[in-house]
């Protein structure tokens, strides 16, 4: 009767905890990290393929890496990210609390167990971070969980052998961890025949040479630490923490707690020791919350708007970034200019350079993809496609199924049909792209389904003039090129006339003026633009009028300067007309490198 | 008992399976296939060449026939795996003759039959491997590359080496003295930096050093002999160009032979000279000729259209290590108005097989450049119009009975560069091409990755890659010495 009691007690501590806690993290990870979510699946690239399931299964590791694959690329769907890393996180607390239950029994083992996957949270948030690490967690700790349940020395020993090669092939190094926790468990166990621990140790020590000797991994820390969870080329000390508190608790549980078996506690103790959990795991969320880089969420935020032609959202979401400001800038200018804002708005965030309009490449993939967004944009279909290029190369996990739409998108216009197919191909095997790939199909080899679709037909007209497949390094140049090509995209004029503001360069600025104010290719000046105007001819009034100077800027021009004169020897000069003046185009031109 | 049932199960299950195409239909065109292996002329001892339909078929049928031999394959879904046995007595057989393939296909009447092609098979083997390395068509970053080899006779692929041992740092240029694997080499650059060389079952590691004037290595070509390697070293930029997708040209390079024994650099002024570019050095098969391709000095990028290469030649002896006093000019391009790469003699010293383009020195970027070839003896040259397509034709290699040639194209789908291998018979008799075959035909479709620097072997390459990299991190230096990449 006792036992039935506690075995019914335990499974509702399972299930109602487990409920919670996943509950919890998935309203967490929703409210506060979904654009995190929705943008990692950016990054990689699944395919339905047999090749896909052998490349992947047949590596180190493999498994992991194939099911945390597949499950990444369902993040794109808004509340999946969440929902499955909640699910896993919770997996793995059950399955580690259900291994240290075989030594230690208490109600209050349930809220230990789940202390060191708050240690995996934080990862999770991290863009480095490869979810197959925690993947393989869970696989490891449900070899663990069996392990730990079988009772007779040899059998257990036997089967932790061929836990042993199963995580090797399919979790990886987490291998370690395993043998981590098998070992102290063993000794706890003090059984006769303990020495039989050596085979599993030789069998992990053979394995290890051998994976070196075929060159599966370059290093000891690429095989069986958990750098191999996270970008090769970076390094995250906080990789190590969730290890090292799983290792921790279970050694404690083992001999620490050993004394304490079976020990009836009290309800009242019981509940402070529940609340302590909850108090425990919010805390947690308010640290991570606090210490995540949120202006890189903030970057995925924009890029979720920018790729889903939220343009709106962009504008109004937009804070003044700290160390992003070669992302969130030109992501801002790019909403105002389709918004046809540029022009009216430019010089509202005291802009550092041509760098807010089109930033230098840093080799990221982040950068590579909103620098194929911002040239689709403007037209420049050449350098759009070496973008999306670079960052399907620039990927570690395969490729990004966005940017192979946009490169068969880009080869489209640019009537390269044969390789536009070959990526059609590729994206008919995966889940996501397969319907958008499908409907690029009518497209090719048809050039007057291209003429028939507005963009696409838009998008090649601007093409003429430019070789096809020339990306150009005189990027004012092709911009003047795209405008005049197709004035109907005004785009390229807006960052064609923003360029020569933010260089300060009124020569190009006349020149531009002159060609093409009052042509279809720039028949309206905005509000910048007429701030320009003045400039370049500071006392001639009628020059401004017949260059569409409104009354307004005139006016406004004129309270500039009067106020410039009364305040220019005072030592508030800058700061008071900043205030007055900060959003025109003549502060910018006399207050900003 | 059993038996017997197993068997008439077999019958019914055949029967099931061809009976289907009671033929109504005979097509006069040939069906499109992928790869494309139409009349083409193949090696007695090519892996099987599997291919599936362009058209959407769901049952088809394809009958291979060579007089008394014939096997049919059935297939559900369009594509054709072809049993390695039955495709090797069936090369057997028809070595030095032709075979005949048809293929039929289910339709709502009943079945069509395409007209039979026919595929010739050389009786000249072709090597049993070739090596080649993957990398991204990119324009400035890669990730993952690595240098294969794959056995031609079958399916199988094996790592020569991998970057992912070595930080995914560039590695490059491999290649065979007179295609026997063990002798080799290749570059890496980035971290650990050097050039490899294998050679009687050691690991080398030639670096740059000043001191002995010798410098970073870029374009190889062994000397018969195995004692000395030909490299051009050039000072390589990639830039944009109003036509290319991208533009790769060299400020400057020379070449220099390199004596591997002494680690000395062997030179003459005419291959060393500042207002020229030498590039792409290769030897004769006799060891006697030096071949390379140079041009006049332009102002790059801006001139780059008037960078025209010559190919052209001098003598050298293996006994003094010197060169001769004389050039001699075999193609001159201001005359031609094209621009010469990668000469390569043919094994037994007939043709001259080289990359020809409007102008530079990366034909893999231009879709103007051709294969063209020169008789040796009346030094008369021709492009290959049954090897070349459309599209571009760049990097080529000789089989070691110069009979076969492999050589890298884009024109299946204009950017991926891709494996095709021709038969070329002693009088100059081009054979269709094609394409490596795969255990997969959508393999090509799917593979993010180009073929690059298609080179014969005789033989499977042995040593380890882990070797390599031990080797090359023991040797070389941790700091960045500088990327000099080229593709």
């Amino acid at each position: 009767m006792s036992q039935t009691y506690n075995k019914n007690n335990h499974n509702s501590i399972v299930v109602f905890g487990g409920v919670f806690f996943f509950l919890s993290l998935l309203l967490f990870f929703h409210l506060f990290w979904k654009y995190h979510f929705l943008n990692i699946e950016q990054y990689q690239l699944f395919l339905f393929t047999q090749e896909y399931v052998k490349e992947l299964l047949f590596d180190y590791g493999g498994l992991s890496s194939y099911l945390a694959r597949f499950c990444v690329q369902f993040f794109i769907i808004s509340f999946i990210g969440p929902a499955l890393t909640a699910l896993l996180l919770t997996a793995i607390g059950v399955l580690f609390y259900l291994s240290m239950r075989q030594s230690y029994v208490s109600k209050n083992l349930f809220v230990i167990s789940f202390i060191p996957v708050l240690f995996l949270i934080p990862l999770h948030l991290d863009v480095n971070y490869k979810i197959e690490g925690t993947i393989a967690l869970l696989l490891t700790f449900l070899c663990l969980f069996i392990y730990t349940r079988i009772k007779t020395p040899v059998l257990r020993i036997l089967s932790g052998i061929l836990f042993i090669f199963i995580l090797f092939a399919g979790a990886g190094a987490t291998v370690t961890l395993f043998i981590a926790l098998m070992i102290p468990y063993e000794l706890h166990k003090r059984e006769k025949k303990a020495w039989i621990i050596v085979f599993p140790l030789l069998t992990w020590l053979i394995s290890i040479w051998f994976l070196l000797k075929t060159g599966v991994k370059d290093s000891v820390t690429n095989l069986l630490l958990p750098d191999t969870y996270y970008d090769p080329k970076l390094h995250n000390s906080s990789m190590y923490y969730p290890w090292i508190v799983f290792f921790i608790l279970f050694v404690a549980s083992l001999f620490l707690l050993k004394g304490k078996r079976e020990v009836k506690q009290s309800s009242v103790k019981n509940y402070w020791f529940i609340s302590l959990g909850i108090c425990l795991l919010f805390v947690s969320f308010y640290v991570i919350r606090l210490s995540k880089d949120r202006e890189y969420y903030n970057f995925q935020k924009q890029s979720y708007f920018v790729r889903n032609h939220q343009w709106q959202n962009v504008i109004a979401n937009y804070t003044a970034p700290f160390a992003l400001q070669n992302r969130l800038n030109p992501i801002l200018n790019l909403a105002l200019a389709k918004q046809g804002l540029l022009g009216e708005k430019l010089f509202e965030r005291r802009p550092k350079g041509v760098q807010d309009l089109l930033p230098q490449w840093d080799s990221t993939i982040d950068d590579a993809v909103l620098l194929s967004e911002i040239y689709y944009h403007i037209g420049d279909i050449a350098s759009s496609q070496k973008m999306a290029f670079e960052a399907t190369v620039a990927s570690i996990n395969g490729g990004s199924g966005y940017m192979l739409l946009r490169l068969i998108e880009t080869n489209i216009i640019f009537g390269n049909y044969a390789v536009a197919k070959k990526y059609i191909s590729i994206l008919e095997k995966t889940f996501y792209y397969k319907s958008s790939a499908n409907e690029l199909k009518r497209f090719l080899y048809s050039d007057n389904e291209v003429e028939k679709d507005t963009t696409l037909a838009n998008k090649r007209k601007a093409l003429v003039g430019n070789g096809n497949y020339a990306v150009s390094s005189k990027v004012v140049h092709t911009l003047e090129q795209l405008a005049i090509n197709n004035p109907e995209n005004q785009i390229a004029i807006q960052y064609l006339a923003a360029m020569c503001l933010l260089n300060k360069d009124r020569k190009s600025f006349r020149h531009l003026l002159e060609l093409y104010y009052g042509t279809p290719v720039w028949p309206k000046l905005s509000t910048l633009h007429q701030e320009a105007v003045v400039t370049l001819e500071r006392n001639n009034p009628t020059f401004w009028v017949k260059n569409g100077v409104s009354l307004k800027v005139e006016q406004n021009f004129r309270t500039f300067n009067e106020v410039a004169k009364t305040k220019q020897h005072t030592p508030s000069f800058e700061r008071e007309m900043r205030a007055q003046f900060g959003d025109t185009y003549w502060l910018y031109l006399i207050f900003d490198n | 008992m059993k038996n017997l049932c197993f068997c008439f199960f077999l019958i019914i299950s055949f029967l099931s399976c061809s009976g289907n195409f009671n033929i109504t239909e005979h097509s006069e065109t040939y069906p499109e296939l992928f790869p494309d292996y139409i009349n083409t002329t193949i090696p007695p001892n090519i892996a099987p060449l599997n291919f599936s339909l362009q058209e959407k078929n769901d049952d088809a049928l394809v009958k291979f026939e060579h007089k008394d031999f014939t096997f049919q394959i059935y297939s559900t879904d369009g594509t054709f795996d072809i049993p390695l046995k039955k495709w090797k007595r069936l090369l057997q057989v028809a070595s030095g003759n032709e075979f005949s393939v048809t293929v039929c296909v289910k339709t709502d009447k009943g079945g069509k039959e395409y007209a039979p092609f026919k595929i010739n098979v050389a009786r000249e083997p072709i090597d049993s491997y070739i090596a080649y390395r993957l990398i991204d068509p990119g324009y400035s970053l890669w990730n993952e590359m690595g240098i294969y080899q794959r056995e031609l006779s079958s399916f199988k692929e094996t790592v020569l080496y991998e970057n992912k041992l070595t930080q995914n740092n560039c590695v490059n240029c491999h290649s065979f003295c007179q295609q026997d694997p063990s002798q080799m080499l290749f570059h890496m650059r980035g971290n650990h930096a050097g050039t490899i060389l294998i050679q009687e079952g050691e690991i080398k590691i030639i670096q740059p050093d000043a001191k002995k004037n010798i410098p970073s290595l870029v374009y190889p070509y062994w000397h018969p002999s195995g004692q000395f390697i030909a490299f051009s070293t050039n000072k390589t930029t990639q830039d944009f160009h109003p036509t290319q997708r991208v533009e790769v040209f060299d400020h400057s390079s020379d070449v220099f032979v390199y004596d591997i024994k002494r680690n000395e650099r062997l030179s003459t002024p005419f291959l060393d000279s500042k207002n020229n570019m030498e590039t792409f050095p290769s030897f004769s098969p006799d060891g006697k000729t030096l071949y390379f391709c140079t041009a006049q000095a332009q102002p790059v990028p801006d001139s780059i259209n008037r960078l025209k290469y010559n190919l052209c030649s001098v003598s050298f002896d293996i006994n003094s290590r010197s060169f001769g006093n004389q050039i001699d000019t075999l193609f001159n391009a201001e005359k031609e108005n094209k621009s010469i790469s990668f000469p390569r003699v043919s094994p037994d010293g007939k043709y001259l097989l080289c990359t020809v383009s409007g102008y530079g020195t990366f034909p893999i970027w231009h879709k103007d450049a051709d294969l063209y070839l020169v008789d040796m003896n009346t030094k008369q040259g021709r492009f290959l119009k049954t090897f070349n397509s459309n599209d571009t034709e760049s990097y080529h290699s000789w089989s070691s009975n110069s009979r076969w040639v492999i050589f890298s194209s884009r024109r299946i789908d204009g950017l991926y560069t891709r494996p095709f291998i021709a038969y070329l018979s002693e009088d100059g008799m081009e054979g269709k091409p094609f394409l490596l075959p795969q255990k997969d035909p959508s393999y090509y479709t799917l593979l993010m990755k180009s073929f690059n620097i298609p080179e014969f072997c005789t033989d499977k390459v042995t040593f380890s890659q882990v070797d390599i990299m031990q080797k090359v991190k023991e040797e070389t230096d941790t700091k960045f010495i500088g990327e000099n990449s080229v593709n």
